[in-house]
C-alpha cells in the first residue's frame, strides 16, 4: 500500500507560513494536496480540499509520559484515506504556538497513520526580522527551530547581511543540521520544500551534510535549548551503543526533542544510521563504507539541559 | 451450515473504497463509498442502484429507522436516502465532518457528530449537544431516551428529551473513539485509542477495563440476546460476557473462530442465531456458530474488510472491502 507523504508546516506567528502554503498551492504543478489547517488560521487559502481543526493534543496512556499525539489529525488522516481521489500529498499547518511534537510523534504512535501516510519533512519557517526577539520572549519558537528538518528564513529583504548571520547563528545553535533556505516572501522551489523524505533513513546523510562537518566550537548558549555533537574515531561496539541509546531516550527523551546519528559499528561494513524524535527511535543500517573512507561516528542530540560532558563519556564508553 | 460461496451474481466491484454496509428494517442493503455514493440493493437482485448521496466521501452509514438509510460526509451533510426517491437533506454543518450517526427506532430521534458537538434530530426539530473535544462516537440507550458521547477522557451522557441540562459524565483517561450501549441499558463501553476498551455500568459508573489486544478495536457488535460483546482488534474475534451484575469486572473473555496471521477488522453477531461473523485485514470472512466450531470461511479479495453485516432475518451477510469490492453470501 502505498504511503501519502505529510509535510508539517511550523513557524510563529506571522512567519509565513500560509504564504508558503498558498505558494505551494497555486504552482503549476498538477498534483493534488489535501491541506489541513486549525481554525484559527491567518487568512485565506484557496485549494480544494482544506480541512480545518482543533489541535486536539492528548497523552498516550502508554506508560511513556512525554508521548503526546493529535487525536483530531489521527480521525483526519483516516478520513481522507477512505476519499476516491487519493492525494499526491498532505500538507499540515501547525498554530504559531504549537509545540511541534504532538503532531510528529502522531506518525510514529498511530498504526494506521503509520500505514496509510509517511511524514515528509518538519519545515519551519522563520521570520528573519523577529526571530531573535521571539526567541527572548517564547519557548515555542526556539521548539519550532529546534525541531525542524529544514528551515525557511523568510522576510530576509528586511534585515542586514549582518543580521542574517547573526539570525543564522542563532539558529544553527538550536539545530546544527537543519537545512537553512533564505527567501523573500516564501519564494523557494517546491522540490526544495515537498519530497524530502526527511525521516528516509537512507537519506539522512545527503539531506543534512552538516552531520559530517566536524563540531562547531563556537558554544554560546543563550537558551535552554541547544544542541550536542559527539564524535568518535574508533569503531563502537553495537550492543552497547544501542542500548546506551534505548536507555537515554527511555530517561531523557522528554528534553531530547530530535536526535540522529551515524555510527561506525565494528565489525559491520555498512553505517549504523538512526534518527529519534523524543523517545522514539528507529535506526538502520545504511550505505557500506567506501574503502580507504575515515571512518566516524557522529551523533547530534538537540534538547533541553542536555549536558556534554555526561553525554560524551557515556557516548566514549561504548567504543568497542 | 452450507459453505458460504461468492459467486459472479453476488459480487461487485465499485471503483471506491468501501467505508460502511448496512440492511434496513425491511431488508434492503446499502454500501456506502468513499466517492459520496451509496449503493442501493435487494438481496437477489442482480444490479445495485447508484445513488449520489455527497459531495465528497462518504463517512458514516446507519439504517433510518423509518426505512432507507442515513449517510454522513465529510461535505458536512447529513442525509437521507431511500431507494428510488432523490436523497434528502437533514442538516448541513458547513467545514464539519459528519463522522457518525445513530438512530433509534423506539423513539424516532437521529444523533450524529460534526467536530465537538452532537446534532439531535427529533422530526423537524434539532438540538445541539457541545463537548469540550471532539464527540468521536454516538449511541443511544436501547429505549431512545438517553445518548452516548465518547470523546477524549471519557464519555457524556445527555436525556433526549431534557432542554438545558448538564451531560453526566462518565471520566477515564484517553481518547475515547467509538461507543456502544448494553441491550439491556445496564452498561457503556467504548473503544479507545491505546487498543483497549473501556466499560462503565450506568448504576454506579464502576469501571471496567478490557485491555489485551494487539491493535485499535474498530468494530463492536452485541449478540442478539445482549449476553455478549463481540469485538475486532485481535487475530481472533474476542467475546466478553456482559451477564451478571459485574459484567467482564474480574472475568475472562472466550476467544472465538480461526486463528490466522491477520487480524479480525470488522465483526457482526446474527439477529436470529448465535452465529457471529468476522472480517479480516487480510480479505477473509468467517463466520462461526458459538460453541461449535466449524467455520466457515470466504476470501473476498486480498483488501482489508471495512463493512460486515447481515439482513434482517440473517440469511444474508454483506461484505465489503476498503478497495471497493463487495459480496452478499447467502449464510444459511
Amino acid at each position: 500500500m502505498s504511503q501519502v507523504p505529510v509535510t508539517v508546516l511550523t513557524g510563529y506567528l506571522g512567519a509565513g507560513k500560509t504564504t508558503l502554503l498558498n505558494r505551494i498551492l497555486t504552482e503549476q504543478h498538477g498534483k493534488k494536496y489535501a491541506v489541513i489547517v486549525n481554525e484559527f488560521g491567518e487568512i485565506g487559502i484557496d485549494n480544494d480540499l482544506i480541512v480545518d481543526t482543533d489541535e486536539e493534543v492528548f497523552e498516550m496512556n502508554n506508560g511513556c509520559i512525554c508521548c503526546t499525539v493529535r487525536g483530531d489529525l489521527i480521525r483526519i488522516l483516516g478520513g481522507l484515506m477512505k476519499r476516491k481521489d487519493k492525494f499526491d500529498a498532505i500538507l499540515v499547518e501547525t498554530t504559531g504556538l504549537a509545540d511541534p511534537s504532538p503532531v510528529v510523534q502522531t506518525f510514529f504512535v498511530d498504526d494506521d497513520v503509520k500505514e496509510r501516510t509517511k511524514l515528509d519533512s518538519i519545515t519551519t519557517v522563520v521570520d528573519a526580522k523577529n526571530v531573535l526577539d521571539r526567541l527572548k520572549d517564547t519557548h515555542e519558537a526556539a521548539e519550532q527551530i529546534a525541531f525542524a528538518d529544514q528551515i525557511i528564513l523568510n522576510k530576509t529583504d528586511l534585515v542586514s547581511e549582518d543580521d542574517l548571520k547573526r539570525v543564522e547563528r542563532r539558529i544553527r545553535e538550536l539545530n546544527p543540521l537543519a537545512p537553512i533556505h533564505r527567501t523573500e516572501r516564501c519564494a523557494i522551489a517546491l522540490d526544495k520544500v515537498l519530497g524530502r523524505g526527511a525521516f528516509d533513513l537512507q537519506r539522512l546523510l545527503e539531506l543534512e551534510p552538516e552531520l559530517l562537518n566536524p563540531e562547531h566550537d563556537d558554544h554560546e548558549h543563550s537558551s535552554d535549548i541547544a544542541s550536542v555533537s559527539l564524535t568518535a574515531k574508533t569503531p563502537l561496539d553495537g550492543d552497547k551503543v544501542t542500548n546506551w541509546l534505548r536507555t537515554l531516550l527511555a530517561e531523557r527523551g522528554q528534553d531530547i526533542l530530535r536526535a540522529k546519528g551515524i555510527l561506525d559499528i565494528k565489525g559491520k561494513e555498512e553505517r549504523l544510521v538512526f534518527q529519534a524524535v523524543h523517545m522514539v527511535m528507529d535506526g538502520d543500517f545504511g550505505k557500506p563504507w567506501k574503502e580507504g573512507e575515515k571512518r566516524f561516528s557522529r551523533i547530534v542530540f538537540i534538547g533541553r539541559d542536555l549536558d556534554e560532558a555526561e553525554l560524551d563519556s557515556a557516548f566514549k564508553a561504548c567504543v568497542a | 451450515m452450507p459453505k458460504p460461496k461468492i459467486t459472479a451474481g453476488n459480487q461487485w466491484h465499485f471503483g471506491a473504497p468501501i467505508v460502511a454496509c448496512a440492511f434496513d428494517a425491511e431488508g434492503q442493503g446499502a454500501f456506502a463509498l468513499g466517492d459520496g455514493t451509496l449503493r442501493t440493493f435487494t438481496t437477489g437482485e442482480s444490479e445495485p442502484q447508484t445513488i449520489e448521496a455527497h459531495n465528497g466521501a462518504t463517512l458514516a452509514l446507519t439504517a433510518h429507522p423509518d426505512g432507507g438509510f442515513l449517510t454522513g460526509g465529510d461535505d458536512g451533510r447529513l442525509v437521507h436516502t431511500v431507494a428510488g426517491q432523490a436523497p434528502r437533506e437533514l442538516l448541513n454543518v458547513k467545514g464539519r465532518w459528519i463522522e457518525n450517526i445513530a438512530a433509534t427506532a423506539e423513539t424516532g430521534l437521529i444523533a450524529c457528530t460534526a467536530g465537538k458537538n452532537v446534532h439531535l434530530l427529533d422530526g423537524d426539530k434539532t438540538s445541539v449537544f457541545a463537548h469540550a473535544t471532539t464527540a468521536a462516537g454516538v449511541a443511544f440507550d436501547p429505549k431512545g431516551r438517553r445518548l452516548a458521547v465518547a470523546h477524549y477522557n471519557g464519555a457524556s451522557l445527555w436525556w433526549t428529551k431534557s432542554a438545558d441540562q448538564q451531560p453526566k459524565l462518565f471520566e477515564w483517561k484517553g481518547s475515547h473513539i467509538a461507543v456502544t450501549w448494553s441491550p439491556d441499558g445496564r452498561f457503556l463501553v467504548t473503544s479507545m485509542q491505546e487498543s483497549a476498551l473501556h466499560g462503565w455500568r450506568i448504576e454506579d459508573g464502576a469501571n471496567m477495563r478490557m485491555s489485551g489486544y494487539p491493535s485499535k478495536i474498530k468494530s463492536m457488535a452485541w449478540d442478539r440476546r445482549g449476553r455478549s460483546l463481540f469485538t475486532a482488534g485481535a487475530d481472533r474475534v474476542v467475546g466478553w460476557p456482559f451477564t451478571g451484575r459485574g459484567g467482564p469486572m474480574e472475568r475472562d473473555p472466550v476467544q472465538i473462530g480461526p486463528q490466522r496471521e491477520a487480524m479480525v477488522q470488522t465483526v457482526a453477531a446474527h439477529p436470529e442465531a448465535d452465529i457471529v461473523a468476522a472480517g479480516t485485514t487480510d480479505g477473509a470472512v468467517w463466520f462461526e456458530e458459538i460453541g461449535d466450531p466449524g467455520t466457515n470461511f470466504v476470501m473476498l479479495n486480498a483488501a482489508r474488510i471495512v463493512a460486515l453485516a447481515f439482513s434482517p432475518e440473517g440469511a444474508h451477510l454483506a461484505i465489503g472491502d476498503e478497495e471497493g469490492n463487495a459480496a452478499v453470501v447467502p449464510v444459511v
